[in-house]
């Protein structure tokens, strides 16, 4: 199997042989091996987007999440879609936590 | 009002430009920037992969903008927002509209860090139409991400560039469906892992050798027909919404009456980053476009270090010619001076897989640097070593 690595610009393109163990070539830091066997057991990606937010200088606030399983991405837009907040918010500030993801404001929107 | 350093732009380029000014002790310096936050394009970039050089660490385009602003905050830099530059003379003068008032201002050194705009539809044959409902990429990205916008339902986006592969996913997440990204080449113009990212991750097709031929619909778009540049076939995909990210152009327009452009619309710089008209500089996209923004924050810091000399009154022996030879679609700088180590940063016409680049002076080769991987969508720096002494017109090849 091929895959091209996403953990850096570099875009590395990895072998994947799964014979007795798991072999992985082509990657150019250790990342990318991680990164490999994560993709072929559970895939991990960080999601970023925006969430609607009340009384702000903008409308949204932007967000990234933790470094989540790619399987919870549902329950990642369930949850930003039903937040309900309001300005100040301050960049690194934590939208919402549960056991599956950590969100977090990346930018500072002061109220208007 | 006299200025010794005046900053045109306070995107990634203008911030990094100023700090770095600052730090090389240039005092009265000020940033025009034309929006009402500093920034630029970062604001609107709210997906990571920025900042891996500069910071060692994934930041999102916001964060990364943030580091630059809370560091400009604390420095005696002069920052003047929602304030235009609409006139710039050879003689380092501008005129500044700021809240409604013209200002005249008289600089000893101009950074221009404009970046860069997109190209529109009017660039690209598109038959039918202009319904509602096309946008350029970048700024259906502005309406969505700062103004938080639904735009529409189905899309396709044209253009395989990064905005166009950042935008499918971005709408994805957002519960858009994304039909597909279209692209006239036989490859796509952006980073192998936003391919993977950003399309293979939610089951977005590709169409590659493909152009988008006529838009349908007249007061809305209904649809696009698509043809197949190989097969001929032709293909109707029903879509409210289409995206157009078909490349971005530096937004000089401001010096194009008076600095020398080459050929493929860049301002001529030497490694200083200095125009050949000295006392002016420029970095980040307006001068030529980046793929990496930390790649513009270095270069800006160049630009600093360029106008630091000028002002100081280090003048300059002659400049030399770097040639764009065979095979390189486009390189930075056109000249050199050679005072100190510098960078060739260059792009290849072609994909190319063991490459090698020359440099040549004259006839005769100075420098050979065998290289894995060319791709014309990812710029490559050739370092001259040290030791190596150039004098004269220089070239640049690159043989397959």
């Amino acid at each position: 199997m091929k895959l091209i690595c996403i953990i850096c610009p570099m875009g590395c393109e990895l072998k994947i042989k799964q014979e007795e163990s798991i072999k992985i070539t082509g990657h150019l830091c250790p990342r990318g091996k991680q990164y490999a066997l994560d993709e072929i057991t559970d895939p991990k990606r960080v999601y970023t987007g925006n969430i609607r937010l009340q009384g702000g200088e903008l409308p949204v606030i932007s967000y990234k999440t933790s470094t989540m399983r790619k399987a919870d991405l549902d329950h990642l837009k369930q949850v930003s879609g039903s937040l309900k907040l309001s300005a100040p918010i301050r960049l690194g500030d934590i939208l919402y936590q549960d056991d599956k993801m950590t969100i977090t404001a990346t930018r500072t929107i002061e109220r208007t | 009002m006299k200025r010794r350093l005046v900053i045109i732009g306070g995107g990634p380029a203008g911030l990094s430009a100023a700090l770095e000014a600052n730090r090389l002790g240039i005092d009265d310096i000020l940033v025009v920037e034309r929006e009402a936050d500093l920034g630029g394009i970062l604001n609107q970039c709210i997906h990571s992969g920025f900042g891996i050089h500069e910071f060692g660490e994934e930041l999102t385009g916001p964060e990364y903008a943030a580091r630059f602003i809370e560091e400009i905050k604390q420095a005696p830099i002069e920052i003047w927002t929602s304030a235009s530059v609409v006139a710039l003379r050879p003689n380092k003068q501008l005129t500044v509209l700021r809240h409604a008032e013209l200002i005249e201002l008289e600089a000893e050194a101009v950074i221009l860090a404009m970046g860069c705009r997109e190209r529109t539809a009017g660039a690209i044959s598109l038959l039918g139409e202009r319904p509602s409902g096309m946008y350029l990429a970048g700024a259906a990205q502005k309406m969505i991400n700062l103004e938080g916008l639904k735009l529409g339902k189905t899309a396709l986006i044209y253009g395989s560039g990064d905005i166009g592969l950042i935008m499918a996913r971005r709408l994805s997440l957002e519960g858009v469906e994304v039909k597909g990204v279209v692209e006239i080449n036989p490859v796509s113009s952006g980073l192998q892992r936003n391919i993977a990212q950003c399309l293979n991750d939610f089951d977005i097709p590709l169409f590659l050798n493909t152009r988008i031929k006529q838009v349908l619909g007249r007061e809305h778009l209904e649809g696009v027909i698509i043809e197949d540049l190989v097969t001929a076939e032709e293909r109707l995909i029903e879509c409210d919404m289409l995206l157009l990210s078909v490349g971005l152009i530096p937004e000089n327009d401001l010096v194009q009456s008076f600095l020398p452009i080459d050929g493929s619309g860049k301002i001529v710089v030497d490694e200083d980053r200095e125009s050949l008209q000295t006392g002016f500089f420029a970095c980040g996209n307006v001068l030529h476009v980046h793929d990496i923004v930390d790649d513009v924050s270095e270069e800006a810091r160049l630009a600093a270090r360029g106008a630091k000399h000028y002002l100081v009154g280090l003048t300059k022996t002659e400049r030399y010619k770097v040639i764009q030879g065979q095979e390189v679609l486009s390189l930075i700088p056109q000249r050199y001076v050679g005072h100190s180590l510098f960078e060739v940063y260059l792009r290849s016409k072609k994909s190319l897989r063991k490459a090698t680049i020359q440099l040549f002076q004259g006839d005769t080769l100075i420098l050979e640097k065998k290289v894995p991987i060319l791709i014309p969508s990812q710029l490559y720096r050739l370092k001259i070593p040290e030791g190596i002494k150039l004098e004269g017109d220089i070239t640049v090849e690159i043989k397959p």
